[in-house]
């Protein structure tokens, strides 16, 4: 599986790569549009907890699967906001009601930036303890070495 | 009016109008008559725009009358390349699929020239859609083999033809034309002008017909280094409606530059007795020799051995196969064309795989660290333009060889330079011994710094007169 999807870009044609890197340029031109009425976009990090290694993660990486009709709002914030070289901060934000998983929001700037999704961050974590959460380790012994 | 106000420099023009000595709209007048006249026996133009001339000519008159100067451009005619968009007037690209296309809007270049108080008095002819898939001289296109000025069997040079020839034969007395990968110099070294591609992002390019956007540059195609000087102050300077914009400007005469006998200049000796043609090794021979008087320091330099030609062809290709992509697939517009092979050309672009053209550029940013280190030794690197004059129409140019072998020396400077961004100025050098057609020197300097190669063009020119020189033309009756 890894190996053909690492053979997979060998078959695509460079005009086909400069069109999406067009593309690119459009939508970072439309965002430039987008970012004079808000500072940040927010929209969760993932739309559900981590997979169980049990079973294989639905959907990721979908290399060679057919393009799936945009979702609905910014749901596609993940790809377009790295297309476009956003900074993004992610912060844990609670837990799955069943398995008791964390989840994240993800807050996205203009670019450089950075500083106001951290200050955003930080707001939001003064009046939230998910950050300060400690997972259920098993218990480490005052002798061992790492 | 005479010849010698008609082949004059732009600091003489701008001289006698703002004087009051000649009007802009007799100026533009005299232009325009030889356009109309000569421009057809050349195949130099594409559209005489008269009646916009005529309104900017007298507009540039009321200012002066009001003592308002915009430029040092202001009043003066000139002519552009049949790429750049201008509002309301056709802009073929020099093809048949774009014969009828007009844009709603101008090019910055336009803007920025109008702006300086510029009067626009044609579009210039082109080799179709830039030399896109190539150019035969046996093949129809819509504007004809573009003549040379210095004697009409011979070709103006190319893509930026109209351009050269109608600067060469006083038609306009500056014009803009676009550069890939030798579209500009190479084109004004034949027809005995001075040319010049600045840096990359240094001239906007909205509005101009995108051939191969990592290389495409617009520059001035003048008599002299001090005419391109005073064009690229106007044209230069950021744009947001381009990306490739640097943000840097141009500013002349006001630019402070080592004096030109400080300079150290890079060559190869064996470039000019050794690869350039029979009839063109003298002139090369004597403007060394300039050189060394002006007091240069000469160093022996070699670029590293690339195949520079095809990595711009790798590149070049897949851009504008990428650019055209629909219309080579809109396959009634596309048969609008009528050359085969340059449909070929066009197309070969798309069986480019995306990795072939990303080891490309790979390779062009080493060329671009290597040009780095060349220049902490050198100032400026010359070679000759072309290793030829124009040639013949009636017999096809040599193809380039093709297998290439390893480049002698710098003779791979044309395509190494524009692959780099480098800004470049041909200067005229003289003729060639027996067929008496013009050749240039390609002076390459480092990015954004265009105005030593201006100064430098301009000290070569102080010390020759070969810029002056007026090819032997039909006289117009009055």
């Amino acid at each position: 599986m890894q190996k053909s999807g690492l053979k997979a870009g060998l078959e695509i044609m460079a005009t086909q790569y400069l069109q999406a890197t067009r593309v690119r340029r459009i939508l970072l031109e439309q965002l430039r549009q987008f970012y004079k009425q808000v500072d940040v976009v927010m929209c969760y990090t993932e739309k559900e907890s981590a997979p169980r290694l049990d079973s294989e993660p639905l959907d990721y990486h979908p290399a060679g699967q057919k393009p799936q009709p945009p979702p609905p709002g910014n749901t596609d914030l993940m790809a377009a906001s790295n297309l476009a070289g956003l900074p993004g901060i992610t912060i844990p934000c609670g837990f799955t009601t069943d398995t008791n998983l964390p989840v994240g929001l993800h807050l996205v700037g203009r670019p450089l930036e950075d500083s106001v999704v951290v200050a955003l961050g930080r707001e939001f974590q003064r009046q939230t303890d998910w950050h300060r959460r400690r997972p259920p380790l098993p218990k480490s012994t005052a002798a061992s070495r790492s | 009016m005479s010849d010698d106000i008609l082949f004059g420099s732009l600091a003489e023009l701008g001289q006698l109008l703002r004087t009051r000595q000649i009007s802009s709209v007799e100026l533009t007048k005299a232009y325009l008559d030889r356009l109309e006249t000569l421009g057809p026996q050349y195949n130099a133009v594409a559209t005489v725009t008269r009646p916009l001339a005529e309104q900017q000519a007298q507009e540039a008159d009321d200012n002066f009358q009001r003592k308002h100067i915009a430029s040092p451009l202001q009043g003066i005619p000139f002519g552009v390349k049949d790429l750049l968009a201008t509002k309301g007037i056709l802009t073929t690209w020099g093809s048949e699929p774009f014969r009828d296309q007009v844009f709603d809007y101008d090019a910055t270049v336009i803007r920025k020239l109008r702006e300086a108080g510029a009067v626009l008095a044609a579009k210039l002819a082109m080799v179709p859609l830039a030399s896109a898939g190539g150019y035969r001289f046996t093949d129809p296109h819509l504007f004809g083999n573009c003549k040379n000025p210095w004697n009409p069997l011979y070709w103006a040079g190319g893509s930026s033809s109209g351009p050269a020839a109608a600067v060469a034969g006083a038609m306009v007395p500056f014009a803009i034309g676009s550069e890939t990968a030798g579209s500009i110099v190479v084109a004004a070294a034949y027809s005995g002008i001075t040319g010049m591609r600045p840096t990359y992002g240094l001239v906007s390019r909205y509005g101009a017909m995108a051939l191969s956007w990592t290389l495409d540059k617009l520059g001035p195609m003048c008599h002299s280094a001090e005419d391109c000087g005073l064009v690229l102050a106007a044209i230069a300077g950021d744009d947001p409606n381009d990306p490739s914009s640097s943000g840097r400007s141009f500013e002349y005469p006001k630019y402070a530059s080592p004096a030109p006998r400080e300079l150290r200049v890079g060559y190869w000796p064996a470039d000019f007795p050794e690869s350039a043609a029979a009839n063109a090794r003298p002139s090369f021979a004597a403007a060394l020799e300039v050189f060394r008087k002006i007091g240069v320091r000469m160093v022996e330099v070699k670029l590293p051995d690339v195949p520079y030609n095809g990595i711009t062809g790798v590149i070049a290709r897949t851009e504008l196969a990428t650019v055209f992509e629909s219309l080579i697939k809109d396959e009634a517009r596309f048969n609008l064309i009528q050359d085969g092979e340059q449909k070929e050309g066009m197309k070969a672009g798309l069986d480019v795989r995306a990795t072939q053209y990303l080891q490309a550029t790979r390779i062009r940013r080493l060329i671009q660290e290597q040009f780095r280190q060349m220049f902490t030794q050198i100032d400026v690197l010359v070679s000759y333009t072309d290793k030829r004059s124009a040639p013949r129409m009636d017999t096809e140019p040599p193809d380039p060889p093709s297998t290439p072998g390893p480049p002698t020396g710098n003779t791979s400077l044309m395509s190494a330079s524009n692959l780099a961004g480098l800004p470049g100025i041909t200067v005229p050098c003289g003729f060639t011994t027996d067929t008496d057609l013009p050749l240039g020197m390609h002076l390459v300097g480092r990015p954004f710094e265009d105005s030593v190669l201006v100064a430098f063009g301009a000290e070569f020119q102080r010390r020759t007169d070969w810029h002056r020189r007026r090819p032997p033309m039909p006289k117009l009756v009055a």
